[in-house]
Formats: C-alpha cells, sequence, structure tokens
C-alpha cells in the first residue's frame, strides 16, 4: 500500500487531505513535529498549506521536518505541496521576506492589484495538464479552488478565467520528483480528486 | 435521531401535540406556535383561487416538454389518492401515468383502491414488485439499523416515481403535500418548496441513504439489492428537468375532507385501522398502524394517532385536551393479530420483536389513558368506514386477487 | 483572477439546521451532515456553515458533524469563534476559511494572531447591516441584550479596512429570508466598505439581484441561504435568474 505522509505545520487544513487520500486507497499518516518518522517508510510527503510562509519555515528549520525533507529530496522521493506548501519549494519568500526551500528558484510575491487575493474557482490549461500527464479523465476544462495571496515565479501548468485581464495564474509547478499544486485539490470536488489521483498512478507511478 | 443531552423535558407547542422530539425538528415562535401550526394558518388565509392559477399555469409549461404523458402520480389505495387524480386528469386537464410501487404488505381494501383509480378515472398505471427476497432482507436490515421496518418502502416509492420519469423523458412528477411541511412547517406554501433527494434522504430515509445501507450492512445488502431503490444522479435530474411539485402548496390540502369526498362520490373505500381512529390515513398498508405503529412510539415517544390529532386540532375540529384523551387511548393498544404473520414473515422470533420494544427509548405504552367521553367518541365516530377493518384481512404479500407468496420463502 | 462565487449557506441553531427569516423567526429544515453531503454534489463554489445559536463557545456537535460530512468542497465556518483554539478545532474538522462576527471590533489583535497562523484569505469578516432613519446603514447588534447604540458603517469602516481578513460577508439583516428584499446596493454608505477587500452579499437574494450584483467590482460572492432547502439542485433555479452573459463573464461553468 501507498503510504503518504502529511506534515502538519500547524495552520493548515489536514483532515481534509486524510480524507481524500484515503478515499484513494493510500494509507496515511499525519507527521507531528513531535514524532520522528523515517524517510524510508514514506513513498509520497505531502506538505499542506494555510498560514504564513515566516511562521511554516520556522517550524519546519525547527524540528526534524528539515533533515527530513532534506533526505527525502536528496533521494528523489517524491514531494507534493499544496498552497502555501508548493510556495515553500522556492527560494525566497516575500511574504516574511525569508528563505524558502531552495529546491527551485525563484521569488515568490505577491498579488498586486485588488481583489489583491486569488480566491475562488479558474480553470487549469488541459494542454499543458497533458504535457505534465496528470490529464487523464478530466473534463477539457477542470476547474479548481484556488485561495491565496502569493504567486508561484515559474509554472508548468496555468490556470484562467473569464474575468482574467492579466493572464494565466500560476497553478502548477513541477522539478522532477517536486510537484507543486497552488490550488486545493482536496477542496476542488470530483476534478480535484480526478488530478491527486493521476499525480499518484501516472506521475509518480505509486 | 441525533440524542443531545441537551434536550431536558422536550419543549411543547402550545397549540398541537408536537414537541421538540418529532424527528424533524420544531421551531418555535415567541408565543409558543411550533412552525407547523405557523404554516397551516396559511390553509385558511391565503387565496387559493390565485394559487391554482398559479398550478395552471406551472403544469401548462411542463405539459409541454412530454410527448404522451404529461406527468407522473404516484398512487396508493387510499381515499386521498383518488382526490389527487381528480385535480390532475379533471381539473387541471392533464394526461397522468400512475405509478404505483409494492410495499408487500398491501391490504385488500389498499388493492381494491388501486382498481378503482385505475377504472374510475380512465388512467394508465404502471406498478413494479421489487424481488420480495430481496425486500425481505431490506426490511430486515431496517429493523436492526434503524428500528423502523418502513425504509425499502420509502425509497423505492420515490425512488421508482423519480425512475420512471428519467426512463420515460416525463419531467413532471405530481405529490400531494411535503409531510414535514404539514406536521413541523418547513417551509411556507408562499415558497412553493419543491421534491428534492435532500429531503427523501433526510426525512424519508431518515438520513440513510441507499449506499449508507449497503456500507457495512448488518445483513450482507450488496450494491445490487440497492439499485432499484436508488435515486437518479444529479446529471440525469438536471438534464431532464425533472421537477416534484406538492398539490398542496396550491390548495388547503386537508386529507378527511377530500378522502370523504371521493369515498362519496367516487366510490373510494375506507377501512377502520388499529391504533387509531382515523379510516381514511394508510389504510392500504397492513403493516403501518400496526407492527410500524408500535416501533414508532417505541422509538421517538409518539405515534401515528398523534399526527392525525394535530392535523385535527389545526383544522380546528377538536380541542388540544381531548385530543390527548383520545391519543393516550389509541397509544395503548396492542394489536397482536398484526404482529404474528409479520414476524413470520421476516423470519424473527416474537422474543426478538420484544426485544427491539424493550430496548427502545419508549417501550411499549402500557398506561391506558382512559375512556373516551361522549365528545370524543362523537369525534372518533365522525371518520366512517364502507370495509370491513383491516384486521379481518392480515396475510402480508397480497399480489391481486388475494395471491400470496409460496409458503417455503 | 478566479472567477466570482455562488455561495450556499446553512444555518444552524442549536445543533439543527434551520431555515432563518430576518434571524426572527426559524423552521426547521433537518440536519446538518445531510444537507452538507448533498450539497458537496451540486458543483458550489464554496459552503457556509453558520451557527446563529449565540453560544459562548463554537458548538462541538456541528464540529462533529461537520467532520464526519467528510465533503471535497471548500467550508466557511462562522459563529462563536472566540479565539485561536477554535480555529484550531475547525481546521482538524475540515473547515478552510473562517467567519468573524464580533471578534474583529472587540479584539482586532486576536485576528491578528488567527491571521498569522492562517493566513488572511482564510478570513472573511461578516457586517450585518440594518437602515436606520438618519443614520444610513448600521451594524445589527448581534445580541439582543445589547442596549447600546448601533455603530454606523461609518464608524467601523476604518476597522474593517485595517484588518488583515480578506473578504466581507455583507449581510441584509432585514431581508434575510424574504428572497427577493435584498436592498442594500441602494444605500449611498455601501461604498465606505467597497473597495478595499472582496464582497460577499447575502439576505434576500435571487437571481436578478444577483445578477446585478456581479457586475460590480467589488462583488467576489453571492450566497443563498433558504432556497437551497427548498428545490431539487435549487443552484441551477438561482443560476436561470442570472443573463447568460453575465453567468459567462463572472461564473465558472456548471459541472454537475
Amino acid at each position: 500500500m501507498t503510504r503518504v505522509g502529511i506534515l502538519n505545520l500547524g495552520g493548515g487544513n489536514i483532515a481534509s487531505l486524510v480524507n481524500v487520500f484515503d478515499s484513494l486507497g493510500t494509507g496515511v499518516i499525519v507527521c507531528e513535529k513531535e514524532n520522528k518518522f523515517l524517510p524510508s517508510e514514506l513513498d509520497l510527503i505531502v506538505i499542506p498549506g494555510v498560514g504564513s510562509a515566516g511562521s511554516a519555515m520556522s517550524c519546519i528549520h525547527n524540528s526534524y521536518f528539515n533533515d527530513f525533507l532534506t533526505h527525502f529530496n536528496e533521494s528523489k522521493k517524491p514531494v507534493l505541496g499544496i498552497c502555501l506548501g508548493a510556495q515553500l519549494f522556492f527560494s525566497h519568500l516575500d511574504e516574511s521576506d525569508c528563505l524558502g526551500l531552495g529546491w527551485i528558484e525563484g521569488s515568490v510575491s505577491a498579488i498586486k492589484n485588488f481583489p489583491f487575493y486569488n480566491t475562488g474557482w479558474s480553470y487549469l490549461d488541459y494542454s499543458q495538464l497533458r504535457a505534465a500527464n496528470l490529464h487523464r479523465s478530466l473534463s477539457r476544462s477542470p476547474a479548481v479552488y484556488f485561495n491565496h495571496k502569493y504567486l508561484l515565479p515559474s509554472f508548468n501548468v496555468g490556470a484562467s478565467s473569464q474575468t482574467d485581464q492579466v493572464g494565466s495564474i500560476p497553478a502548477i509547478a513541477v522539478r522532477e520528483n517536486i510537484v507543486g499544486f497552488q490550488f486545493h485539490p482536496e477542496k476542488s470536488q470530483a476534478q480535484g480528486r480526478i488530478i491527486l489521483r493521476n499525480l499518484l498512478r501516472d506521475y509518480f507511478g505509486l | 435521531m441525533i440524542f443531545d443531552s441537551r434536550l431536558k423535558p422536550p419543549r411543547e407547542c402550545v397549540h398541537c401535540l408536537y414537541s421538540e422530539r418529532h424527528p424533524f425538528g420544531l421551531q418555535f415562535d415567541k408565543s409558543g406556535l411550533c412552525s407547523g401550526c405557523t404554516t397551516h394558518k396559511e390553509k385558511a388565509a391565503l387565496d387559493w383561487s390565485e394559487r391554482f392559477h398559479l398550478l395552471s399555469k406551472l403544469v401548462k409549461k411542463r405539459k409541454q416538454r412530454s410527448k404522451f404523458y404529461d406527468c407522473i402520480v404516484p398512487v396508493r389505495g387510499t381515499p386521498e389518492y383518488f382526490y389527487i387524480m381528480d385535480v390532475v386528469k379533471n381539473r387541471l386537464g392533464l394526461n397522468p401515468l400512475g405509478v404505483s410501487y409494492n410495499s408487500q404488505f398491501t391490504s385488500s381494501v389498499g388493492i381494491k383502491n388501486l382498481a378503482r383509480i385505475k377504472e374510475v378515472f380512465d388512467v394508465d398505471m404502471l406498478s413494479y414488485n421489487s424481488n420480495p427476497l430481496i425486500y425481505r432482507k431490506l426490511v430486515r436490515e431496517s429493523l436492526v439499523r434503524l428500528g423502523h421496518i418502513r425504509w425499502p418502502y420509502l425509497a423505492g416509492e420515490t425512488a421508482f416515481a423519480v425512475r420512471v420519469a428519467v426512463e420515460k423523458n416525463i419531467p413532471l412528477i405530481v405529490w400531494p403535500y411535503h409531510q414535514p411541511t404539514e406536521q413541523v412547517g418547513m417551509h411556507s406554501y408562499l415558497e412553493e418548496a419543491e421534491m428534492s433527494r435532500r429531503s427523501w434522504i433526510e426525512h424519508d430515509l431518515m438520513r440513510t441513504s441507499p449506499s449508507d445501507f449497503s456500507l457495512r450492512s448488518e445483513t450482507l445488502i450488496t450494491l445490487s439489492d440497492i439499485e432499484d431503490i436508488s435515486y437518479p444522479e444529479n446529471k440525469l435530474l438536471a438534464r431532464k428537468g425533472i421537477t416534484g411539485i406538492y398539490l398542496a402548496n396550491y390548495m388547503p390540502w386537508d386529507t378527511k375532507t377530500y378522502s370523504e369526498e371521493m369515498i362519496k362520490s367516487r366510490g373510494a373505500l375506507s377501512a377502520a385501522n388499529p391504533r387509531t381512529f382515523d379510516t381514511y390515513d394508510r389504510i392500504d398498508d397492513l403493516t403501518y398502524m400496526g407492527v410500524h405503529d408500535i416501533l414508532k412510539y417505541a422509538n421517538i415517544g409518539y405515534s401515528r394517532v398523534t399526527d392525525n390529532l394535530c392535523r385535527e386540532i389545526r383544522f380546528g375540529r377538536i380541542d388540544r385536551h381531548s385530543a390527548k384523551i383520545i391519543e393516550g387511548y389509541y397509544q395503548t393498544h396492542y394489536p397482536a393479530d398484526y404482529l404474528t404473520p409479520f414476524i413470520t414473515w421476516l423470519g424473527i422470533t416474537k422474543e426478538a420483536f420484544e426485544w427491539f420494544l424493550r430496548f427502545s427509548n419508549f417501550g411499549k405504552k402500557e398506561v391506558t389513558g382512559g375512556i373516551l367521553s361522549i365528545v370524543e367518541n362523537e369525534f372518533v365516530r365522525g371518520f366512517f368506514s364502507n370495509h370491513p377493518p383491516l384486521t379481518e384481512d392480515i396475510k402480508f404479500t397480497l399480489y391481486g386477487k388475494g395471491l400470496t407468496l409460496a409458503e417455503n420463502l | 483572477m478566479a472567477f466570482k462565487r455562488i455561495i450556499a449557506v446553512l444555518i444552524v441553531l442549536n445543533g439543527q439546521l434551520v431555515k432563518s427569516y430576518g434571524y426572527n423567526f426559524h423552521r426547521p429544515a433537518g440536519a446538518l451532515p445531510t444537507a452538507l453531503r448533498e450539497l458537496d454534489t451540486w458543483a458550489l463554489d464554496e459552503i457556509m456553515v453558520l451557527d446563529i445559536s449565540r453560544r459562548e463557545s463554537i458548538d462541538p456537535l456541528v464540529v462533529r458533524q461537520i467532520r464526519e460530512a467528510c465533503v471535497y468542497s471548500p467550508i466557511i465556518y462562522g459563529g462563536g469563534i472566540r479565539d485561536i483554539s477554535d480555529i484550531q478545532t475547525l481546521l482538524s474538522a475540515g473547515c478552510e476559511r473562517f467567519l468573524l462576527e464580533t471578534l474583529y471590533l472587540r479584539s482586532p489583535e486576536t485576528v491578528k494572531r488567527i491571521s498569522d497562523l492562517v493566513g488572511g484569505q482564510a478570513l472573511i469578516l461578516s457586517v450585518p447591516l440594518v437602515s436606520k432613519v438618519g443614520q444610513g446603514l448600521v451594524l445589527r447588534s448581534s445580541s439582543s441584550n445589547d442596549s447600546s447604540s448601533p455603530l454606523p458603517l461609518n464608524e467601523i469602516a476604518e476597522t474593517i479596512a485595517a484588518s488583515p481578513a480578506s473578504e466581507l460577508l455583507v449581510i441584509d439583516a432585514v431581508a434575510e429570508g424574504h428572497g427577493g428584499a435584498f436592498c442594500l446596493t441602494s444605500f449611498d454608505d455601501i461604498e465606505l466598505i467597497e473597495g478595499s477587500k472582496g464582497i460577499i452579499w447575502f439576505g434576500g437574494l435571487n437571481g436578478d439581484i444577483a445578477e446585478g450584483l456581479l457586475t460590480r467590482r467589488s462583488t467576489v460572492g453571492v450566497a443563498f441561504g433558504n432556497v437551497c432547502s427548498e428545490k431539487e439542485l435549487a443552484i441551477l433555479r438561482v443560476r436561470r435568474g442570472i443573463a447568460q452573459a453575465v453567468q459567462q463573464r463572472y461564473l465558472r461553468r456548471l459541472c454537475l
């Protein structure tokens, strides 16, 4: 059985992630700061995120999560970041003016214009999804739920809505074993669940 | 029902007999009147000829979408359903397809009424019988899981009507009334609430959907067992525009008055029930006022006679004090004649059935409510019957013409 | 940015789901878990659970029901949030976003601490308004015991703008429960709170009114309460009241 570990950094909605991974037939473990896990025990790590970049990074640095994540990435084992979790992969986080994990170059900066937050649903670009091998069984314009203020500096799959004046919103960033979703697949109803399934089975081969 | 220790002695309505204990929930206004009584006041206050006109316009719009049948009318063998057919056929001028789901406990008066509806109104009727062995398994699961035996019938009756609507492209389904609106005032008639899967699961199926039923089943229910009692999915409902309307939003629904009108003018039959004075309500089902009613009292502390009395109080046909006496009187009736054939059919012992009563919240009401006075007797006699009482006829799974299933089942 | 949203509001009173009319009169509407599971199949943009019981703390029964319903749609919870531990309890039940009622006026520091934990995008401020002759729009008092004069909108506009919350739930507290009666945007005062944060409008909306609200720059969402209990797939009926052109421009396609 695929073992998925979800890091509890304190401010995230862990319950929904546990539910959705459970429903996909994986074994889900919530990794608390206090319990140490060996990287060999887990097949996939999920970094969820709601909250501030600074407190998330300090939680990582001040616990065994730091070494754990480094080891996981160096062994090229799968890591999924969701929302803030995806932003942590980058080198600089403007929100708290601090360093991220630095696995992907780039600076995560804020949305400049009103409404200042990107909250709501947008359609993922299907052809970009297909290029990333995440497209199986999805509708031609799968809608997913976003709720964030800061943007990923680089991305492989963008999302858009009719109201977009500025073009695509960064939605998915991919770098080999590291995948970051800016949106919340666990809150994106049927399409979100299918994307997670595709990530597990088609992209990571788990 | 969610058992919440915050509910101390349940708050009662100042007018009718319902209390917070009602499984649909009850809300009260500042004067202590319950939400059901508040909705009921609309029956005297609204302009019903205007509302009937609204109904005519609504069905005219819907009628244009189907090819041969204009609507579906779920039918039961009680006098009230004659009234529905009369409204649909003669007053609204629609061509209905009647649908009837066999409860497997239909009484002979129920079968006769169904036959008479077809004849008197000259309507086509589609009847469905679930596999009797599976049905029995579902009734057993319903009893074990919910302490209630009618889950399979309530699931099947509505699901069958909606499935026929989808399959035959007849988007309009006409129901008499929405029970939670009539009893606890869930909606105002002005809101024109409609049938919904949510209300079916919440109110009819006691918060247990068919897929919940097959999960962690006590009696090995499988997905194929519940296939024919499952509601079609949203995509289909949306595409076909399936709508279930309630006539009570457009007419001041009164089961007693309408039933009596049909008995006099259309030859509908009525019969004496056990455990209630009402000779029109649910007479088509041999278990309703017998086994089911005993279990209902055992689980929630009141039985169908209370529902009948609340209706009568709200229509001003009896006062609360006399109603309380009649309620107490009927709730102590224990029609043992009805139990034996049922538990034999279900394949449980008398002790097993008594176990359900012993460990339920309220058990069997033993204390007698006293004797009925002249006033109460006169009220009770106001409900008349023109068919032998249901006690004369306690065979189950009648398939028309008095046939029963083979003994070895 | 993202499409504007249609939000269903489920109102809870003492553990029971109710239909609410101007917060004064209620009708029973079933139980929360059934409603949540059903609305989860409607492709709604968000579902809001609003507890109007005026308890000292959040209701553990409601929290448990949300957790057990296990829905895959975004959930906003409002009602009785007092401090960070409430937020943590709700996060563990699967709620994404939180509606703050009196907290942002009584204790902006607590709101700041909550925002540090979950981010401003998870916070919505509740602004229930009534109109008072001679005063314009005022905040509806949340307690019937509160005898102090109601706060006019111009006095709280600054507090609202300074708050780290991302959005406001602006409620027509009189029209609530009476579809078609919403009228807040006919008052000039409303402009005091438009512009700094996105607004979700609630209280007596119908399709036509929603259509007009969706075209306002400040609008990020429109919310519907009682109607969600009255019809099968009520969301379709609501959308039918909104012109096709407005739907295509502002709302995501409905995909059941």
